[in-house]
């Protein structure tokens, strides 16, 4: 995964971990903050100059504040300097190390950090930093927001006419952004100067789109350079991409020897060349474990496919190379492809190091693009997790790129169908269910119920089922092969649900839906400023006959629910006859990106929704 | 600062560093070859061990093995303590797979302040296939999570783990540390792990020199074999078919699990727990010194005098009564250590929830109430007992073991002066104490006076209806729409139920109160400002307060979501009515209100309300949490009560109101609840009670009985019929 798109992920976790400050970003500010970027040529190579300067000032009360910069072998500290209330500060212990969060296993990413300390109201840290990034490839976001609201931000770069660049600018309406572009004749450089006046703090949140796609940035792409006629092309086209990322993944050199072993033994008896596709791929999701490990050149040089293999785990790039290998040792065309999944707001129209963070396998069959994407763990071949669905991908393909998509889905794919037949014996609620789960609907399902102790499955299956209410008794539970990815996963069982019926003299009244989804799911529209990003595709449907008991008649029904909208859907029907009520709840999320101005509506409909939850049907004695 | 930088990165890319490490690094590799030589081929044959009984092939996994050795030796100047733990484990599902395929090791950690120490760890790890094909995993595999001079971490993920696999590992701790200071970590070790084990060892090796004293619990005395061999002292229990410990909740493991416990004395001999001479010397004279150096202690003593007189003239008194003399003590003393702002220049200023959780050293306690009782003549005796989820007062192994505190007898009427926090209580114990053994000597009179004066007492236990969460909540339909509430709701604590609600208190709120407790006869601002270090905090100060006062309509907000599991739709009034910082005032008590929905559901033209939802939470046993095979052991018994109104909304009667009447009593505990009409109000009155701190297993149905019953009641439903 690409350095500068984790970092900010990174970045964003530690604060949430530093959260002392943060809950009240107005006592510390920042004053000013500015990045220059100087391209500069040393020693027969383009290098950039960065100098990043941040003005921290404190409103309110005293405080401390954690501050923290990365950097790895491209991107190096060169110079450091905290000025507290004007004068260096010498006290302030600052720490070099790994960087460790949850999610990576192990990063070559360091970090360098220290805690400012502000003495009173109004009292100032000034830190400067020098960095130097020895390829202007890694030169790629620079935001124009921060962690701390600031008052001023000034973004400066330098460009010599001999560097060829083009900036990208995203998300810039509606702000007080300025751009200045002036001639510098000593340098002979165009200087560009972006400042952006009063911008709110980048704040973490749940469900939250990728940084690109919410606050101002620029992106900055090297394209080439002709220094006194020593020429290097970076980035003009997104070929040139391509051949870099090729470059890295050229060099490795596959045992094809232990690896045509293991696809002989994992396809053994297997003659159609589509199943054997699918053998490899099962095998792949099943025993290789995923670690993310991300060592060495921006984590963009895959792991070898046999050492992956002997240590069983791997990371997104060493599975997808495994498979590749695997596949091509059984005679099929299957080869590396990189991808952005969609955290990142681009794809590789604009080439640069951020448009991808994955990497997966693409197999041409039968003249068809197939896309196997291993650290999935429970997808079989055509189905495409919401991340990566409808995303651009680069082939290997010899010296030319080959771009494709990866096929959008829609909510279809995910379908998850609850069947129920539902009797009343006195005032319990029996009945036999089905859930029949598909796509992500059921990889989610999977995923929980393997993860779970083996003494506990029958548990932790119940436990799903049941949203853990120990009242909802299941039991009789048959389940297709809970390890088999082909077809739809279907779960039998039987329910008791006792005291499920409230009766109160010659009245019943039923509540039908034991599972009530985004159930008073309202989004807090005072505290959530950004985006919502959904996970996936939501596509949940219930269908329940209730049997009405002998000496009853339905005499109160809830009136039919339909809400519909191009990102989602949620529709009820209620049908009753003489001896049946059916219900219908079909719950649709069809756009997992959700912007703020459509909060709006989404609560609206969810009122509506919870509202009708609380409906009952009322059943009368004769 | 930057300078270091630069070379750090010069020496990274120069090799310097690296040549300079690979001396160390051989030293290590090689004492790693020993290790693992001596521990894997060791020839036990409990680690030979690869199948699995039957009754035990449904597991997540299964310890085949597992031995946990400590060798303690020690040199004129240093203490030498090595600890292995080796397991050896059979991997049945992905969640065992999940959980051993990861390893983190703290390959190095030293400090070279006068209590240096130095540690270091070696780790080895085989994996054994189904087919019996062994291998050793390469340790070079680990990347480096930290990498300091005298901090190195390193995490490594093993190759080729499946499901199925049996892995044997070691860890091997060396830690080498300055013994002029301190005695080295005691151990506590309790047998019992969450997988069954088939074979469990334990080898606890101690140079006599060192001393050693130990206790062995909760299981047949006999099965711990005490020895001596050669210079050490030995300790060793070895146990097949250990059944994995599936009781999580109310288990404290000192108190059920057969457990270990030892510490060095450094009186060269063995002792089975602590000499009771020992005990007696240490409280009657080393812990209470004469000027003991508190930097808070003289003008506390100086400053008491003056709270005294204007106590006396706020209250209109001419004269305190000892006992008096010796509560406002017991204030005065709590809030000159933990509610004053005390700090230098430069420290943050801290207002919010963190400033609640200021508490005190039992040192300087202890000390402050012997010298301030002194003046006044008022007797003071020292107490010692151990909490109870360490032990009984015979378990302890060190005078460590021991909380101590002063015990004050104005007109030898007893009255405990244990100060935890802010909000602790003159006359109160913690929960952790209640019930427990003592120790207590008179720490004032004549030397016979004290030395006659050792003796055991048995300190009191709280009851549940002492300790009490009352609850009262008005509801009311909104007449536009019936299917939200409006909610008005007090909350009363006493008793140990107070320390929940510490979170609602605002600190600010809380000093202004506390001055007024302490007559305290100048302004916060004033005294800020009569530091001069401290001059112009106050603004400071209103700023962070404000901020505090902000950020508690969050909590407030989120407190009612957590009770419910509903966010209330809004919050319209909130107010502390009572803190309930001191014993003799009224109890904690706060009030809310707020609006609901989601508890009425809409059925035709009636409404039903969810009214069991309304007592908040309550536990739901698991089938798993159903079966118990330890004593339950709960922090205090408790009563919760709830009194909720409702008002009937006009057009509408209430109906199933008779189910909601449900009665199980026990000695254990009980859950009641009861109904009356009044007029056009329903009132709803339930008690649910745990009757002590302690049950035995045995009782563990009675507590069912009643936990049951509350969890049924909260389906509970009414209905609200159009007439």
């Amino acid at each position: 995964m690409n350095i500068r798109t984790y970092t900010l992920i990174v970045l964003l976790l530690l604060q949430s971990v530093y959260a002392k400050s943060q809950d009240d970003p107005d006592n510390i500010e920042l004053a000013s903050s500015s990045e220059t970027f100087e391209f500069q040529y040393k020693q027969k190579q383009v290098t950039v100059k960065q100098l990043i300067q941040k003005d921290f000032v404190c409103n309110s009360f005293r405080a401390s504040i954690p501050f923290s910069e990365p950097y790895n072998n491209q991107e190096e500290i060169t110079d450091l300097t905290i000025l507290t209330d004007g004068r260096k500060n010498r006290e302030i212990s600052v720490r070099y190390d790994y960087l460790n969060i949850d999610e990576y296993f192990f990063s070559d990413q360091k970090i360098c950090y220290f805690s400012l300390p502000f003495s009173k109201q109004g009292a100032h840290n000034e830190v400067k930093i020098e960095k130097a990034i020895h390829d202007p490839r890694y030169l790629t976001t620079v935001y124009l927001t921060d962690y701390y609201p600031s008052k001023q931000k000034t973004i400066t770069l330098i460009v010599p006419r001999w560097m060829d660049i083009d900036i990208h600018e995203f998300h810039f309406d509606n702000q007080q952004i300025k751009k200045v572009k002036t001639y510098d004749k000593d340098r002979d450089a165009d200087i560009y100067t972006y400042t952006a006046v009063n911008m709110p703090a980048m704040k973490k949140s749940s469900m939250s789109p990728g940084p690109s796609w919410i606050y101002p940035h620029l992106l900055i792409r090297s394209k080439s350079s002709d220094y006194k006629g020593e020429k290097t092309v970076y980035f003009n086209t997104t070929n040139d991409l391509y051949k870099w990322c090729r470059n890295l993944a050229s060099q490795l050199h596959p045992d094809t020897a232990i690896l045509g072993a293991k696809a002989r033994e994992i396809t053994a008896g297997i003659p159609d060349k589509f199943d054997q596709l699918k053998a490899v791929f099962y095998w792949v999701e099943e025993n290789i474990r995923y670690i993310a490990f991300e060592d060495g050149l921006a984590g963009f040089r895959p792991d070898e496919a046999h050492e992956v293999m002997r240590k069983k785990y791997g990371d997104c790039k060493g599975m997808a190379n495994l498979t590749k290998e695997l596949l091509v040792a059984c005679g099929l065309d299957a080869r590396l492809c990189w991808i952005g999944t969609n955290h990142i707001m681009y794809d590789h129209s604009i080439p640069s190091l951020n448009a991808d963070n994955h990497m997966i396998c693409a197999v041409k069959y039968n003249n068809k693009w197939w896309f196997l994407d291993a650290t999935e763990k429970y997808m079989q071949p055509g189905i495409y997790a919401e991340r990566i669905a409808g995303r651009q991908v680069m082939i290997e393909n010899g010296d030319d790129v080959l771009l494709e998509n990866i096929p959008a889905t829609t909510a279809a794919q995910n379908a998850r169908l609850f069947k129920e037949s539902l009797a009343i014996d006195g005032t319990n609620m029996t009945g036999k269910i089905r859930y029949t789960y598909n796509g992500e609907s059921k990889s989610d399902l999977l995923y929980n119920i393997n993860l779970t102790k083996k003494d506990r499955l029958q548990t932790a299956l119940e436990s799903y089922i049941t949203n853990k209410n120990s009242h909802y008794k299941i039991s009789n539970i048959k389940t297709t092969q809970l390890d088999q990815r082909d077809g739809d996963l279907e779960v039998d069982f039987d329910l008791l649900y006792p005291d499920a019926v409230s009766s109160f003299g010659k009245e019943m009244y039923i509540d039908i839906d034991y599972n009530k989804e985004y159930n008073n799911a309202v989004i807090d529209t005072v505290k959530r400023k950004t985006d919502i990003r959904f996970d996936c595709k939501n596509n949940y449907i219930t269908e329940t006959e209730l049997a009405i008991p002998a000496g009853y008649k339905m005499t109160s029904l809830p009136e039919d629910l339909h809400i519909s909208t191009p990102n989602f859907k949620f529709d009820i029907t209620y049908k009753a006859t003489a001896n049946k009520i059916t219900y219908r709840k079909q719950i649709q999320i069809n756009n997992t990106y959700l912007q703020k101005t459509a909060f709006g509506d989404w609560n609206k409909a969810v009122a509506a929704l919870s509202k009708k939850y609380l409906e009952q049907i009322t059943l009368t004695q004769l | 600062m930057y300078k270091s930088i630069v070379i750090t990165a010069l020496l990274f890319t120069t090799g310097l560093y690296a040549q300079a490490q690979s001396k160390q690094e051989r030293a290590y590799q090689e004492e790693s070859d020993q290790v693992k030589k001596e521990i894997m081929d060791a020839k036990d044959p409990a680690f030979a061990q690869t199948t699995v009984p039957e009754k035990y092939q449904n597991e997540s996994a299964v310890i085949l093995a597992l031995k946990f050795s400590l060798d303690a030796d020690h040199s004129r100047r240093k203490d030498h303590i090595t600890t292995t733990l080796h397991e050896r484990v059979k991997i049945q599902d992905k969640a065992a797979l999940e959980e051993y395929s990861e390893f983190n090791i703290q390959k190095l950690k030293s400090s070279s302040w006068a209590r240096g120490y130095k540690l270091v760890s070696f780790m080895g790890i085989r994996v054994i296939k189904p087919n019996g094909q062994q291998r050793d995993i390469d340790m070079n595999d680990a990347v480096s999570v930290k990498d300091e001079k005298n901090d190195k971490k390193q995490k490594i993920a093993i190759a080729d783990l499946q499901v199925g696999d049996i892995i044997d590992y070691y860890v091997r701790i060396n830690k080498d540390a300055a013994n002029w200071f301190t005695n080295p970590d005691p151990l506590d070790y309790s047998i019992g792990e969450k997988y069954p084990m088939l074979d469990f060892s334990l080898d606890i090796r101690i140079f006599k020199k060192m001393g050693v004293s130990w206790r062995y619990l909760n299981d047949d005395s006999t099965v711990l074999k005490r020895s001596k061999e050669d210079e050490d002292y030995v300790f060793a229990v070895h146990k097949k078919d250990v059944p994995k410990i599936t009781d999580e909740r109310w288990l404290y493991p000192n108190r059920s699990l057969p457990t270990l416990r030892l510490t060095y004395n450094g009186a060269k001999d063995i002792t089975n727990g602590v000499n009771e001479k020992d005990i007696q010397q240490y409280l009657t004279y080393q812990i209470i010194s004469v000027g003991a150096q508190y930097a808070a202690l003289p003008s506390i003593l100086k400053e008491f005098g003056k709270v005294m007189d204007n106590y006396k003239k706020d209250h209109d008194k001419k004269e305190l009564t000892n006992k008096e003399i010796t509560e406002l003590a017991y204030y005065y003393i709590r809030y000159a250590s933990l509610y004053r702002e005390n700090e230098g220049l430069g420290a943050d200023i801290e207002v919010g929830q963190n400033r609640k959780l200021y508490s005190p050293r039992l040192h300087f306690v202890a000390n402050a109430f012997r010298q301030l009782l002194l003046k006044y003549d008022i007797e003071t005796d020292l107490a010692a007992a151990v909490p109870r989820h360490i032990g009984t007062l015979q378990d302890a192994v060190s005078l460590d073991d021991l909380e101590y505190f002063i015990i004050a007898k104005p007109d030898n009427v007893p009255v405990f002066c244990y100060i935890s926090s802010m909000f602790s209580y003159p006359d109160e114990l913690p929960t952790s104490l209640e019930g427990q053994e003592a120790y207590t000597v008179s720490v004032t009179g004549s030397k016979s006076d004290k030395e006659k004066s050792f003796k055991k007492i048995i300190l009191p236990m709280s009851t549940a209806s002492q300790n009490l969460e009352a609850e009262k909540l008005n509801i009311t339909f909104n007449a536009e729409n019936l299917q939200q509430l409006k909610i008005d709701r007090m909350i009363m604590a006493k008793g140990q139920y107070r320390y929940q609600y510490v979170d609602m208190l605002l600190y600010e709120d809380m000093l202004s109160e506390e001055r007024k407790t302490v007559s305290s006869p100048t302004t916060f601002e004033r005294d800020l400002n009569a530091d001069n270090s401290n001059r112009k905090r106050f603004p400071e100060y209103n700023a962070a307060f404000g901020k505090a006062r902000k950020d508690m309509d969050e909590t407030v907000k989120d407190n009612i979501e957590t009770d419910y599991s509903v966010k209330p739709t809004d919050v319209t009034y909130y107010k502390i009515a009572e803190q309930g910082l001191e014993k003799q005032n009224k109890p904690f008590t706060m009030h809310q209100s707020f609006t609901m929905d989601g508890f009425v559901k809409k059925a035709g033209n009636n409404y039903m309300l969810d009214i069991g939802k309304l007592i908040t939470g309550q536990i739901e046993l698991t089938k798993e949490e159903r079966k118990r095979t330890y004593d339950v052991n709960m922090a205090f018994p408790r009563t919760v009560s709830y009194e909720l109104w409702v008002n009937i909304p006009e057009g509408y009667t209430l109906e199933g109101v008779e189910s909601l009447n449900k009665s199980v009593i026990n000695p254990a505990g009980q859950f009641v609840s009861s109904t009356k009409i009044e007029g056009n109000k329903l009132v709803l009155t339930i008690t649910k009670s745990y009757n002590h701190q302690h049950e035995a297993v045995g009782a563990w149905d009675q507590m069912m009985a009643f936990m049951d019953a509350a969890a049924d009641f909260t389906k509970q439903k009414v209905l609200l019929k159009k007439i």
